[in-house]
């Protein structure tokens, strides 16, 4: 019913159009597509992320849907550079494409400027992209992805620990902790309480699973969740099964 | 014959960017396109202790004609105002002016839109990588310069980049670049770098014992730089006139034209 576009087209010129008319527009000025894709997060499996001083921890929510599916073969945490990683919730097919995007960009950064790339300038890169779905070249049939993300980070040669959240509207902000997913609320709430600036590595990665754990509707395994970390000394790092099972027997039984 | 030739001595094809044709005996007509130019000067760079010092003479030449005695060839880059008061690098460059500016330009705009991106100022060792880029980009069809970065690193040393025009690059204590540099690097190599000095009754032949490298006094190497360029003026025609000299310390950048011979 606020199918604004013919009239709006008139206004731009044709190239510009392209844009317009591949959106919808609410009276609001704002883009439907966009709407639909903050939606759509909400609806992700829980992803979290908890910046120390030590380091950064990540973890998220494997929704294991079969008896049958490979738990190792989802991945959610992804590595960006080896001072950057990523942890999504949302299309994964959209969360990869800006992830290749990312990675090309730390690349591109590393050969030009011999140096990392920093992790504000990951995210934005990441963000620029996520406006970019809304206006592909063909135009008419392409739709703003409902995508989620939040880029978290490590830390750079000299830099401190930094944990950033992307928004699909392109729009990031820096967290000391942050969930995303379907229990972002509660997860949220949980690490609102118990977040505070001393938190070793090992804490955090506590925190981050006891959290998932609340908000999980299975229960929680080595195998249906999983942890990385991007630390000064190591990097971005995925947890080995070994791990993982020694993080899980940490938490308190209930 | 070179059409837009500026020194009909030489008569050559070195200094014009279009030639006539040539008839030649058979029949066919040769055409050729020189799109770049030699405009002489001579540029020298030293890093020092907690300071980075880069000189260039001012004259322009196309063969024997001076196009000016005043084009200064060292540039401050990546302040974030257009008047460089905030700039933390210095370019030298030398051989072909026009793309030395082009390249000036080039590199300052990189850095004021890096400033932009991150945030914060590009250091002089992520400058230098990127100047390197930057010139191998144009592999096939060169800016045809000889560039030198200065700088203070991370740690408020000097620092000295010197390039080839097609971007191979390394971090040294020293060096010249231009049309007196073949007179001017074997002076550095042994003032600067100590380069055959040996320590007195150190022995002989292999057991002969190097003067050990420190980096000079700022004092110092004003009074070098300035012996190197007198030297130069006398002994090379397109070097002459004036010289530019900028130091760069933790303070900032200051900036001293000396006079040169003018003949």
């Amino acid at each position: 019913m606020f199918m604004a576009r013919s009239e709006y087209g008139k206004f731009f010129s044709d190239r510009l159009r392209v844009h317009v008319e591949g959106s919808t527009f609410s009276p609001e000025g704002r883009l439907f597509q966009v709407e639909y894709s903050l939606e759509a997060i909400k609806l992700g499996s829980t992803a979290i992320g908890v910046a120390t001083s030590e380091g950064v921890v990540l973890g998220v929510e494997k929704r294991v849907t079969s008896t049958l599916l490979e738990t190792s073969s989802v991945e959610k945490i992804v590595e960006i550079d080896r001072h950057i990683g990523c942890a999504m919730s949302g299309l994964q097919a959209d969360a990869r494409s800006m992830v290749e995007h990312a990675r090309v960009e730390s690349q591109s950064h590393a050969f030009n400027y011999n140096e990392p790339l920093r992790v504000e300038s990951c995210t934005q890169a990441i963000c620029d992209l996520a406006l970019r779905f809304g206006e592909s070249a063909d135009g008419e049939e392409s739709i703003m992805s409902p995508l989620w993300r939040r880029p978290a980070h490590c830390r750079l040669r000299r830099g401190r620990p930094q944990l950033y959240h992307a928004e699909p509207s392109g729009t990031f902000y820096r967290y000391d902790a942050k969930a995303i997913g379907s229990g972002s609320e509660g997860a949220q709430a949980e690490l609102q309480n118990e977040y505070h600036k001393s938190l070793t590595i090992a804490d955090a990665e506590t925190l981050v699973l006891k959290t998932l754990k609340q908000v999980m509707e299975e229960k929680l395994d080595a195998k249906n969740v999983q942890l990385a970390s991007v630390t000064k000394e190591r990097g971005f790092r995925i947890y080995t099964d070994e791990e993982m099972a020694e993080v899980v027997g940490r938490l308190p039984a209930n | 014959m070179a059409m837009f030739s500026q020194n009909p001595v030489l008569d050559g094809p070195n200094y014009s960017f279009a030639e006539a044709p040539q008839a030649r005996a058979d029949g066919f007509r040769e055409h050729r396109f020189n799109p770049y130019t030699d405009n002489g000067g001579t540029t020298v760079a030293v890093a020092g202790d907690g300071f980075a010092m880069m000189a260039g003479d001012t004259r322009s030449t196309s063969g024997y004609s001076i196009n000016t005695r005043f084009a200064p060839k060292v540039f401050k880059i990546g302040g974030s105002t257009s008047s460089q008061e905030d700039a933390n690098i210095l370019l030298s460059v030398v051989g072909f002016a026009a793309d030395g500016e082009a390249l000036k330009e080039r590199l300052d705009a990189i850095c004021k839109m890096y400033r932009y991106r991150h945030g914060k100022p590009m250091t002089v060792n992520a400058c230098a990588k990127r100047l390197s880029t930057i010139l191998y980009q144009k592999r096939f069809f060169p800016y045809y310069v000889y560039a030198i970065l200065g700088g203070l690193d991370e740690e408020n040393k000097g620092a000295v980049y010197s390039y080839d025009p097609v971007g191979s690059y390394e971090r040294e204590q020293c060096r010249a670049g231009g049309a007196a540099a073949s007179l001017i690097m074997p002076f550095l190599d042994n003032q600067v770098n100590f380069k055959n000095q040996y320590i007195p009754g150190s022995g002989v032949g292999h057991a002969l014992q190097e003067r050990e490298r420190a980096p000079l006094p700022r004092s110092e190497v004003e009074i070098l730089v300035k012996d190197a360029f007198d030297s130069a003026v006398e002994r090379h025609i397109e070097v002459g006139d004036a010289l530019q000299v900028m130091v760069i310390t933790k303070d900032g950048i200051e900036e001293k034209i000396l006079p040169l011979k003018r003949d």
